[in-house]
């Protein structure tokens, strides 16, 4: 029987949770300061059988590490169990996804919990964190759902010949999904950022990283079986994940690309928190809907 | 404040307020007309003695004090009683009835202003507060004026039953009255940061407000017996009607006029000075002049400031201590600084008549008292604008590791022995990461995970162990090849034996021949044939066999270093490239600067290269002070050069960020100066940097968010939307330079977490942060205040008193602007 609190108590920074928190899957590498920062924003709560979290219909308000005990937790897709070294809430946290969860204590639960409010103040100044996020996100997505960057036009491609100006490029900045739509400033540094480029036959080798985005303008790029046609998006999943290519990436003849620098994405995101956060909520409310496909400890 | 919910709670509060003071000032007319009746003024002291005593007794249990409705049918209940009890009961009763009204006000008026702090933020207080407060004026002036025109004609103890029908009517009004409005969050969150009780802007608070009550006491004593002294008894009571008439107008006047206007303009704490300050001189006149003008004054000054401008500034001081600390201390120190400050000035006014002091001594006494208050209310404005920032510094979560105690040794000590790697892996990181790897047991290289024998291994290696030669002897026939290579590594740290290193060519596993070639390539005899193998390798190898030859890269150099680095660095791989930079790094040559800059402009391994180039400069930052000033660099490396000179961190490299900034024209660059600036006086606040430069820069970017809000106002109609979102974008891009500049320049004030306060969607963080601008000393300040104001474009743009511009000027403005968006989008809508 979970000893009950009068009240949530706060998380002691010490050796014993530090320990506890390298346990949870994908934090076994997390570094000592960063793991002291994550319990800086912690609770520890300590809830008996049969408690209500989290119920759905509204956006989830934390997420919970759980220690000891098992959640029960119900979304669109059925139900599953959530247990010690695992975390509940992360995905949907993040993704901020509206229909949120229903959380219940399935037993008595010791459980570390981090508010959405705090997650998100830390992210808006530690750029290291969000890039490790992004980076997670992608990596996991990419993982459990490789076609999902595969998207159809963003928008209704030039005529062919027809010089890119100003406000086409804003249209495919706004397209990409990189940055809030309403972004407008942003929208374009990444309109100016544009490299536009011609090319022909193998414009990456598999194995290699990918270092832009690319928008086809005219002509196709292939990936194995993928085609890219005039309108569409290469490379934005991978390029943050830093994963390396499966397959060659071949331009057709006479194929117009506009490249659009990782580093430049990077930069905007860390100049501007908004624009990451953004990214984040879309790469984490898109791997919500396939987190049944995890890996468990 | 704008939803309808929050309109009728206004307009609610109002009618309570002016219902309840109404009713207070009519009982407050009768009481004063029988207690100087029955009794005389010596007794108005012993009365408040009597009430100090009773208040501070029952202040504790205020928590627990019904609702505000109940309170106030309680209050029309027992001013029922005292009329149809009191002529049985005089002429105590006068005495009892005097310190009912003062008991019964001193619960009743805090907890209608408590419950009002649960609905508003500061920033919506401080627009509604006065206008809630003409309520209380109007209420206490229609009141007070009806008492006056009754007493005319009836006696004194009629108008306790008006007053009781008027708390009944104020009970039926709160009782309709909407709750919170601010949305509350559903869970308690990090107690572990959350700032402490702020005791100590709570006693200054209480101290300032037991000065304040003193203060009010011995000025309404003066006044009242200066009036007993010269008014007929029989003419006491429409006297003093008339006067508090007169002192309620001159209030509701002040509330409505004045009251808005310094607080929007000059803000909590010069509103709050402005009564201390009035009641210094007119005590100060009668003091030394003894005039009974001054008194008459002095009490014009209370009567008209006290329950209008006081009233909303003290409430307004309460506002950034958390809602929690407030619920539990606000009675308390409202009961302690108004009655206990009412019982001391009183006592002390008892004590100057007993010794045999005069009206002017007791005039000296109120001036020290004044001077007392007004010094403390000065003492409160640091930490009240430090409690608002404090509530905004959130994500400000503890980032270094805490010095490990005894019982956390005796935690790691056991966690050695877990089953579970991830634990070991955890232990022997934290004992790093504190410094205290001499603690850590050797043994654990030959842990049996090789995960937790590396980890081990690599720890021992980093705090240069002195047992690391015999630990690592035991190693070079481990299981893991790993294992075996990371050994040899730490082998090579010493003087290697020749011998030893050959046989590791001869290994297995790739890594420790790796290891090997490097080692062998610092032996002079067989560096050409190491160096020649090395290059095979790298030609020929996979990505694993370059990798492991990239983390076997030494700290010295050895000849063909150089190639072998910049021929792995041309390779795709990042790991492999991030590990050569980190070997660039260990080996610090500047003879690697060339290769290294263009590699600045690669995200992935920025901060690989950047500590690469930092120390291959060997400190010397002129090198990358060239390259900041050089404009013929791409973009993507010039943008990250500043934060690569901000991180020498010296005096001189402050200088050249802040030189640069004044003329640099890539905007993108000029923002990465300010972050680079900012955290370089961030971490050493005593960095010499040219404020009045910043100042100016500042000053212009807050000019530039006025110019774009112009433009914005200026646009009309849904074709202008795209255009209309961007100069909004653009208009808060200036805002945070310029907080970003005045930041660089006070890095002690937060305004980081100021600026986040601005961007929050909760009204209270935004009011906070504001509060904390009207406190910064900037030559702009009330501009800034209007941009940065939640109103709607117009009336901002009037507030920072910008020239308004029609559509045609905008527009003619924007295609000529220096944002190639805005002029794009600009000739956009217009060719549109």
């Amino acid at each position: 029987m979970v000893e009950p609190l009068l009240e949530d108590a706060p998380v002691l920074v010490d050796a014993d949770r530090i320990l506890a928190l390298r346990t949870f899957l994908g934090l076994e590498d997390l570094a000592i300061s960063e793991a002291v920062q994550l319990l800086g924003m912690m609770t520890e709560r300590r809830v008996p059988a049969g408690t209500v979290l989290a119920k759905r219909g509204a956006s989830v308000p934390a997420a919970w590490f759980v220690l000891e005990g098992e959640l029960r937790i119900g979304h669109a897709g059925g139900e599953r169990r959530v247990g010690a070294h695992e975390i509940a809430g992360i995905l949907e946290l993040l993704g901020d996804t509206p229909d949120g969860l229903d959380v219940v204590t399935a037993t008595d639960v010791v459980a570390l919990e981090v508010g959405r409010d705090d997650l998100v103040a830390q992210l808006a100044v530690d750029f290291e964190m969000v890039r490790g996020v992004l980076q997670q996100l992608s990596a996991n997505l990419l993982m459990v759902a490789p076609d999902i960057d595969r998207t159809e036009p963003l928008v209704p491609a030039p005529a062919p010949g027809k010089p890119l100006d100003f406000a086409m490029r804003l249209r495919f900045a706004r397209g990409l999904g990189s940055f809030p739509p309403s972004a407008i400033a942003t929208l374009a540094d990444v309109a100016e950022a544009f490299e536009e480029e011609t090319a022909e036959g193998t414009v990456l080798p598999a194995g290699a990283t990918v270092d832009r985005i690319w928008i086809v303008v005219e002509g196709e790029l292939h990936a194995g079986e993928a085609r890219f046609v005039p309108g569409s998006m290469f490379g934005r999943l991978p390029a943050i994940a830093e994963a390396a290519l499966a397959h060659d990436v071949v331009a057709a003849p006479g194929t117009r690309l506009l490249g659009l620098p990782m580093a430049t994405v990077l930069d905007l995101y860390e100049d501007d928190a908004t624009g990451a956060l953004f990214a984040i909520r879309v790469l984490a409310a898109h791997l919500a809907d396939h987190q049944d496909a995890f890996p468990r400890r | 404040m704008t939803t309808a919910r929050g309109r009728r709670s206004v307009v609610l509060a109002f009618a309570t307020l002016a219902t309840m003071m109404a009713a207070h000032a009519t009982l407050e007319s009768a009481r004063d007309a029988l207690l100087l009746r029955a009794l005389s003024p010596q007794a108005l002291l012993w009365s408040y003695v009597v009430i100090a005593a009773l208040t501070l007794l029952t202040a504790r249990r205020t928590r627990a004090l019904p609702p505000l409705p109940v309170l106030l049918l309680g209050g029309a209940a027992a001013s029922t009683a005292f009329w149809v009890f009191m002529p049985a009961i005089l002429p105590a009763g006068a005495l009892l009835f005097y310190v009912f009204t003062a008991l019964y006000a001193s619960v009743v008026v805090p907890r209608f202003w408590l419950q009002l702090a649960e609905t508003f933020s500061v920033g919506e207080a401080k627009r509604v507060y006065p206008w809630i407060g003409v309520g209380g004026l109007l209420g206490a002036t229609v009141g007070s004026g009806l008492a006056a025109s009754l007493l005319l004609e009836l006696r004194p103890r009629f108008l306790l039953l008006l007053g009781a029908g008027l708390y009944a009517i104020a009970a039926v009004i709160a009782r309709i009255t909407p709750g919170e409005v601010a949305a509350r969050p559903s869970l308690v969150v990090t107690p572990l940061r959350s700032a402490k009780e702020p005791r100590q802007y709570l006693r200054l608070l209480v101290i300032a407000a037991v000065l304040a009550s003193a203060t009010f006491t011995v000025v309404d004593y003066l006044f009242k017996s200066t009036v007993a002294a010269t008014v007929p008894k029989a003419e006491l009571a429409s006297s003093f009607a008339r006067a508090y008439t007169v002192m309620n107008l001159m209030a509701l006047v002040f509330q409505v006029v004045v009251a808005p206007f310094i607080l929007r303009r000059a803000g909590t704490h010069v509103a709050a000075m402005l009564l201390p300050v009035l009641l210094l001189a007119t005590t100060g006149g009668f003091a030394f002049l003894g005039a009974p003008a001054f008194a008459v004054l002095a009490k014009t000054a209370d009567g008209s400031l006290r329950n209008s401008l006081h009233r909303v500034t003290s409430e307004l001081f309460y506002f950034p201590i958390p809602d929690r600390t407030r619920a539990r201390w606000k009675s308390v120190a409202d009961a302690i600084g108004q009655r206990g400050g009412q019982a001391a000035g009183a006592l002390a006014v008892l004590a100057i008549v007993a010794i045999g002091g005069g009206p002017r001594v007791i005039g000296g006494f109120a001036l020290v008292l004044a001077l007392g208050w007004s010094v403390f209310t000065l003492a409160l404005r640091e930490p009240y604008v430090d409690l608002f920032k404090d509530s905004l510094r959130r994500g400000a979560v503890p980032t270094t590791v805490p010095v490990l105690a005894s019982d956390t040794l005796q935690t790691l000590l056991e966690a050695f022995s877990s089953r579970d790697d991830d634990v070991v892996c955890a232990a022997i990181d934290l004992l790093a990461d504190t410094g205290n790897t001499r603690l850590l047991p050797s043994v654990l290289v030959h842990h049996p995970s090789p995960v937790v024998a590396l980890r081990a291994l690599d720890a021992l290696v980093q705090a240069d162990r002195s047992d690391l030669p015999v630990v690592v002897a035991g190693l070079a026939a481990h299981p893991d090849a790993a294992v075996r290579a990371a050994a040899l590594r730490a082998r090579m740290r010493n003087e290697p034996d020749v011998d030893d290193l050959a046989r590791g060519l001869d290994d297995p596993d790739v890594d420790v021949r790796a290891t090997a070639l490097v080692a062998l390539a610092q032996q002079p005899a067989r560096a050409a044939e190491a160096v020649a193998k090395m290059n095979a390798l790298l030609r020929e190898g996979d990505d694993g066999a370059r990798l492991a030859l990239a983390r076997a890269l030494p700290a010295r150099p050895f000849p063909g270093l150089t190639t072998v680095l910049t021929t792995m660095l041309a390779m795709p791989a990042l790991p492999l490239r991030r590990q050569v930079l980190r070997a660039m790094a260990r080996n610090a040559d500047p003879a690697y600067l060339p290769i290294l800059l263009p590699l600045l402009g690669d995200r992935r391994i920025l901060a690989e290269a950047r500590t690469a180039v930092v120390a291959a400069t060997r400190g010397d930052e002129t090198i990358v002070e060239g390259w900041l000033a050089d404009t013929a660099l791409p973009r993507p490396v010039r943008r990250h050069i500043p934060r690569t000179l901000s991180a020498f961190g010296t005096d001189r490299a402050a200088s050249a960020l802040v030189a640069q900034l004044a003329r640099e024209e890539d905007d993108a660059v000029a923002f990465k100066i300010l972050r680079g600036l900012g955290r370089m006086r961030a971490n050493r606040p005593s960095i010499p940097v040219d404020g009045p430069l910043l100042l100016r820069l500042a000053t212009k970017e807050i000019d530039r968010a006025a110019e774009l809000l112009a433009f914005r106002v200026a646009l009309d109609g849904a074709k202008t939307e795209l255009l209309a979102i961007l100069l909004g974008d653009l208009e808060q891009r200036s805002l945070e330079r310029a907080f970003r500049l005045v930041g660089i320049v006070r890095p002690q004030q937060g305004l980081e977490d100021v600026w986040r306060g601005f961007q929050s969607s909760s009204a209270s963080a935004r009011d906070a942060a504001l509060e904390v601008v009207d406190a910064l000393p900037l030559p702009v300040r009330s501009r800034l205040h209007a941009l940065l104001q939640s109103k709607p474009p117009r009336e901002r743009l009037r507030d920072a008193r910008a020239s308004m511009l029609d559509e045609r000027e905008a527009f003619a403005a924007m295609l000529r602007d220096r944002s190639l968006a805005v002029r794009e989008l600009a000739r956009e809508s217009t060719d549109g």
